[in-house]
């Protein structure tokens, strides 16, 4: 059964970004979730990290530190073969979770 | 994978730490950059990224929380905190420590010994099923009192189906021989065993071999005790083939047994084998012996008595008539283990249990003690715990907090307590003051070490988890508001404190009353009248050799020349006041007795003690002549055997008529080869303690008859000096050499420190006991302090109001004191209800305590609350002495 919850839908939107952007840091993820979601979406950044950590952890994402185009150094996250396949998963379970509550709002 | 990715961050989260902190930095770097682009100011730029981060701080832990492995990291950090915790109240920490080691080494060392004696199995092959056969006397039934005779043993050897092996092995009689060692006399106590005795036992020789069928032919063969060819021969390393000569007999050495093999009786220096030519089989209704067996597989003990019941039936009808009494003695089959127990002391397994309950409830003690501490600890750091519970950290963080300081208490308690049972274990074996079974050496193993370890998590849970449960239940706002009074919930902390206390005095109630039981009947029982002298008198004993060297002890006349020439000689020397000679002065076992005239005592089933004694033996141990006259030199070989009597035997064979004039015989009345001896006076009683029990006196019917009529082989003498002189001993020993090259004196000893060697066991007991009392004293002197202190602590402000409104000192020291009376009389009470239940499972290791022991029961009530006393004084001091003003100005 996949996770129906926040947690969930925060990994989502940063696999999802990642698996749009390529490699990107954490700070490029919250403007791309911000700007791809015509800021209806906007990251809790205190959050981001810990998220990107445990997601590393569990070997979705790697991580690697480079130079932005301003020069300064900071730690670049990509997509991994099980991200990509967590990443499906996640989408799948999450059009499920849209369905449902979309049913539930509908009944009358 | 992520796990190890986990466990690998643990060891560098140094690094981690560096990296989360710069990864946040830039973060909020391009946050701020992004910010002026858009037109902030610097300061505002800087503000705003901060502003959407949060707390770094508190983020970066959530992110190393993410990353680490994190029961694992987080043990390693309440590890720490806990240690800093610690080592900002060293005094705190100091006392739980050793309150924990006292307990936890003291239950270590003790269960040490009970581990030796009792639990371990003895170092032979099968010990489950090693059993020993004796004889029991009617009156002490399931007790091994008697040895066998030997024709017993040989009837249940050749016939019994229960045993896979039965072997013979005695020290019934005098073993101690006088052998030559290159033409050098040396005592050698000992042992004869049959063939099979030491492959029963599956123990081998260190050096050369053990019994054989072959060595049946030989006529003396000996394997030797380790501690007697070292000690007493100096090691030689050829000693197989060489012979210790006995008499014109040569005894040849076939082997000598490891260092570790020890078995009954302890002083033993050889054993010597069984032959067809000895006594035990020429005379084997003569000879006595204990019969060791190794039972079959599946045969029970009672099965075995059954069956050696039945097959000592056959042949008691053979007995010799003088041997009669032997038939109401039946046979018993003992586990060897616990009999060897009851061998070292009678009451040695309940005396260890006991200690070692004693001690468990010192353990127990110091277990609420530290609890009590912890949780007054609790309180004062109580606003802490509602900050950091406030600041989100999770009941169960808080719990897992408190109990990894309470293990790391209990651990360093451990650690120092396993220091102090190993030097409590070193200490006993150097001073060695009891007896223990052989094979049982004390030591710390890993048994004691498991049974230490599990004592210390015990205590840890035991003392850790309801501070830690009540620590992590604070009401944040009550905590955080009030600086607490008694609305607080540590009220209801304190009344669980204070119920501590009376626990606590409780148990130590138990303890001292126990150990005062113990203390007075051990000074009871030393300090009661023997009957006879017992200060400056020293016996020894002498073995005459009554084979082959010369043929000189062998008949009466020669024998009674000896002594009396002995006795002569032996006055003669400096500083000796008066000298007597007798057969050994406490005898072990009585003889057959019959009254003339009285046909219920003729069939000589009735037995009574004889001693064999020179006229001088009742002047030099001053026992009274109550009637009648002593013996004299006119009581001789061929005049009209004669015979003294003490008080104890005229109360049970001569109620109420003069027995002075009557004869007795010590034989049934039909044995003509025993003459009838008539009583010419009548002794004081003796007091003699038992075989069957420790802490009794028996006034057992004794009967003296004179040495010159009867001397045995074996003598003691009495000596009443002028002082505790033993070198005495070396004077006489020279006299004896110069008497008789071969003449070896045994031992030498004050009779009253042999009196008070039989006194070991419960001298070691009842101080070991005094020093729990002791150490329990002190615990709840501790426990009742520190809960008093932390009373006064909460009560500061009320105490502060009411020494505003007009109360005194002394009423407030006054409310103190009492407050402590209140829960040291309620720890006595419901401590006295349970040493009751202790006295009754003590009554039998106590002489002469009645009536419930009132008089202890009152001595330790009183010992604790004046104890209680002293420790409220303190504590009372100082809240008289609280500053009304300042009290109520710090709220």
């Amino acid at each position: 059964m996949a996770r129906n919850d926040l947690q969930g839908s925060l990994d989502l939107l940063v696999l999802k970004s990642l698996a749009q952007m390529g490699e990107m840091h954490g700070y490029g993820i919250v403007l791309h979730i911000q700007r791809a979601s015509d800021s209806l979406l906007s990251v809790e950044e205190g959050s981001l990290y810990p998220a990107l950590h445990r997601m590393e952890q569990s070997g979705w994402i790697s991580s690697a530190w480079a130079l932005t185009e301003t020069r300064r150094k900071a730690k670049y996250y990509k997509l991994t073969t099980a991200g990509r396949k967590q990443l499906e998963d996640a989408e799948a379970s999450f059009e499920q979770l849209v369905k449902g509550v979309r049913a539930m709002l509908r009944y009358a | 994978m992520s796990l190890f990715n986990r466990l690998a961050n643990l060891f560098r989260r140094d690094k981690l730490q560096r990296e989360i902190e710069a990864e946040l930095a830039a973060h909020l770097a391009m946050r701020s950059e992004d910010n002026r682009a858009a037109g902030m100011s610097l300061r505002e730029a800087q503000l705003d990224a901060r502003r959407r981060f949060g707390s770094l701080t508190a983020i970066g832990e959530r992110i190393v929380a993410a990353d680490a492995a994190l029961a694992l990291d987080r043990l390693g950090g309440d590890l720490r905190y806990a240690l800093r915790q610690l080592r900002k109240s060293p005094g705190f920490t100091v006392t739980v420590v050793l309150t924990l080691a006292l307990s936890i080494g003291a239950t270590a060392a003790i269960f040490s010994a009970v581990e030796a004696v009792l639990l371990r199995p003895l170092p032979f092959e099968n010990p489950d099923r090693l059993v020993v056969v004796w004889q029991s006397d009617p009156a002490h039934p399931g007790t091994g009192a008697f040895f066998n005779s030997y024709r017993e043993f040989e009837v249940w050897k050749e016939h019994s189906r229960s045993f896979e092996k039965l072997t013979a092995l005695t020290w019934a009689g005098k073993h101690a021989k006088t052998l030559f060692w290159h033409n050098k006399p040396i005592d050698v106590f000992t042992v004869p065993v049959s063939t099979d005795f030491f492959g029963m036992l599956g123990v081998t020789a260190q050096i050369g071999r053990t019994f054989a069928p072959s060595d049946l032919s030989n006529s003396c063969t000996l394997v030797l005790a380790y501690p007697f060819w070292q000690q007493k021969l100096g090691e030689p390393k050829d000693i197989v083939g060489q012979s210790l000569a006995y008499g014109n007999t040569q005894c040849q050495i076939i082997g000598v047994m490891p260092r570790s093999f020890a078995f009954y009786p302890m002083q033993t220096a050889a054993w010597s084998l069984i032959t067809p030519q000895s006594e035990f089989v020429e005379k084997p209704w003569g000879t006595m012996t204990g019969a060791f067996g190794l039972l079959k597989p599946g045969v029970t003990r009672q099965a075995a008595v059954a069956e050696l019941t039945a097959l000592e039936n056959t042949v008691l009808p053979e007995a010799p008539s003088e041997l009669r009494i032997m038939r109401n003695w039946k046979p018993v089959v003992l586990d060897l283990q616990s009999n060897f127990t009851w061998l070292a002391g009678r009451s040695l397994r309940q005396g260890l249990w006991l200690l070692l309950g004693a001690s468990g409830l010192i353990l127990l003690m110091s277990t609420v003690n530290v609890s009590g501490l912890l949780l007054g600890r609790g309180i004062e750091r109580e606003r802490e715990m509602a900050v950091r519970a406030a600041l989100g950290s999770g009941r169960r963080r808080l719990i897992a907090q408190a109990l990894t300081e309470s293990a790391l208490l209990a651990f360093f308690g451990t650690s120092a307590g396993l220091v102090l049972a190993w030097s409590l274990i070193r200490w006993f074996r150097a001073i060695n003051p009891i007896e223990l079974p052989p094979g049982s050496a004390v030591t710390l193993d890993w048994r004691v070490l498991a049974f230490t370890t599990a004592t210390g998590i015990f205590s840890a849970v035991a003392f850790g988890l309801y501070p830690a449960w009540r620590g992590s239940r604070i009401d944040l706002n009550s905590a955080l508001k009030s600086s607490g009074h008694a609305h607080s919930p540590a009220a209801s902390a304190q009344r669980v404190a204070k119920w501590m206390v009376v626990a606590q005095v409780a148990l130590s109630m138990v303890l001292v009353t126990g150990a005062s039981l113990f203390a007075e009947s051990l000074w009871k029982f030393m300090s009661t009248e023997l009957g006879y002298r017992t200060q400056h008198l020293f016996t020894a004993r002498l073995n005459l050799p009554s084979s082959p060297l010369s043929d000189r002890y062998t008949d009466q006349a020669s024998r009674e020349r000896f002594a009396s020439n002995l006795e002569a000689e032996l006055t003669a020397l400096p500083g000796i006041k008066s000298v007597a000679l007798g057969s050994d002065f406490i005898p072990m076992d009585g003889e057959g007795l019959s009254i003339e005239g009285d046909a219920a005592t003729s069939n000589g089933s009735d037995s009574a003690v004889a001693q064999y004694v020179s006229p001088r033996f009742f002047s030099t141990m001053q026992i009274p002549l109550l009637r009648g006259r002593v013996f004299d030199v006119g009581d001789r070989e061929h005049t009209q055997p004669v015979v003294i009597v003490n008080q104890a035997f005229v109360n049970k064979y001569f109620p109420g008529k003069d027995p002075i004039g009557r004869a007795i015989k010590l034989a049934p009345a039909g044995d003509s080869t025993k003459p009838w001896m008539s009583i010419i006076g009548i002794a004081g009683d003796v007091k003699t303690t038992t075989i069957f029990r420790d802490m009794v006196y028996e006034e057992s019917p004794s009967i003296y008859v004179p040495l010159a009529q009867s001397t045995p082989a074996s003598l003691a003498f009495m000596l009443a000096g002028e002082e505790n002189d033993l070198a005495l001993a070396s004077q006489i020993q020279q006299l004896l050499s110069h008497l008789d090259r071969s003449l070896l004196l045994s031992d030498i000893d004050g009779l009253h420190e042999e009196h008070i060697s039989d006194l070991r066991q419960p001298r070691f007991r009842t101080v070991l006991f005094a020093s729990f009392a002791g150490l329990a004293l002190v615990l709840a002197l501790v426990g009742l302090c520190g809960v008093l202190t932390q009373l006064i602590v909460r009560r500061r402000r009320e105490i502060g109001v009411r020494m505003a409104l007009g109360a005194n000192r002394e009423s407030i020291l006054s409310s103190v004191l009492r407050q402590a009376c209140v829960m040291t009389t309620a720890g006595v009470a419901i401590g006295a209800f349970c040493a009751v239940a202790e006295v009754r499972l003590i009554h039998s290791l106590l002489y002469e305590i009645r009536a419930w022991g009132v008089a202890e029961f009152a001595c330790a009530a009183a010992a604790l609350l004046i104890v209680a006393l002293a420790a409220a004084w303190f504590p009372a001091r100082r809240a008289a002495s609280i500053d009304p003003m300042e009290a109520l100005r710090s709220e």
